[in-house]
């Protein structure tokens, strides 16, 4: 992989994705609420609607499965490369600042998650290519907030 | 079995986007501010796998065309610009053991209840 191009190696790793996520939906198949391809955001609905003491659907229980094992995948992946964090990471307190802006980037994807019934995963990588009209217009929603980010952030720095 | 299936598609998705670094918010952003296609062309390659779904079996549920949608949208892009990156990124930074991203997971619970507690 480090011997081809930049691009040609983002595009094996891309299909590799899709192909999961095709794995994914096939494999939701048989559960109620499916099939359906991934969203990570799952995991997020899954605990918010337990606090609320909602019973939760083998679908919902499905999307949380999911996102515990991309957290367990990831760990993996980062103890074998040596890039696990966690005491370094979880021992330094945290900057108000940063905690702040992290706290409210949060509540603002979940209200936006809630209000458009999915996340940038959901809508983009099974969404707008299974040609979901409302999909397309959550992409340009996102597509605009972070360009609207993007544009105070290099506003500001310069 | 089904979940163990689930499980498993998320273990190696998981690995896949720590080692590969596969971000689809990185992917507007990168292409926004630095005018990089790597990390597009990677959604765009995943994308392009999904539409052979048409041939297992019907599409996802329909997302309504409105206003709301739209705003939600906006909002979360603000919101993954904030906490620096999407849900996907957000869990896989998670996993190498990051705090900042477990503080926006935790604001994301917040808004969702947020959000259905307005809507009741």
């Amino acid at each position: 992989m480090d011997r081809i191009k930049p691009w040609a190696a983002a595009a094996i790793v891309g299909v590799a994705i899709g192909a999961l996520n095709l794995a994914h939906y096939a494999a939701t198949f048989g559960i109620d609420g499916g099939p359906f391809g991934i969203f990570p955001g799952g995991l997020s609905v899954g605990v918010a609607l337990s606090i609320m003491g909602e019973r939760l659907s083998p679908s919902i229980v499905a999307m949380m499965i999911l996102a515990l094992g991309i957290v367990a995948g990831s760990a993996l992946a980062a103890w074998r490369s040596g890039e696990l964090a966690v005491a370094r990471s979880w021992s330094i307190a945290l900057p108000k600042r940063k905690a702040l802006q992290a706290a409210a980037g949060g509540v603002l994807m979940g209200i936006g998650i809630s209000m458009a019934q999915g996340c940038l995963v959901r809508h983009t990588l099974s969404g707008a290519p299974a040609l979901i009209p409302g999909s397309f217009l959550v992409l340009l929603g996102i597509g605009i907030g972070i360009w609207a980010g993007v544009f105070v952030m290099m506003r500001t720095s310069r | 079995m089904t979940l163990t299936c689930v499980f498993a598609i998320g273990l190696a998705i998981g690995v896949f986007a720590q080692r590969y670094g596969f971000c689809v918010f990185g992917a507007f952003v990168e292409l926004f501010a630095m005018r990089r296609w790597e990390k597009a062309v990677g959604v765009l390659a995943a994308m392009a796998v999904f539409p052979l779904v048409h041939l297992i079996g019907p599409a996802h549920d329909v997302v309504p065309v409105d206003v709301f949608v739209f705003v939600g949208g906006v909002l979360q892009g603000v919101g993954y610009f904030l906490a620096s990156g999407c849900t996907l990124s957000l869990l896989v930074r998670i996993g190498e053991g990051s705090k900042p991203q477990f503080v926006a997971l935790v604001g994301c619970v917040a808004g969702i209840l947020l959000h259905q507690v307005i809507i009741r």
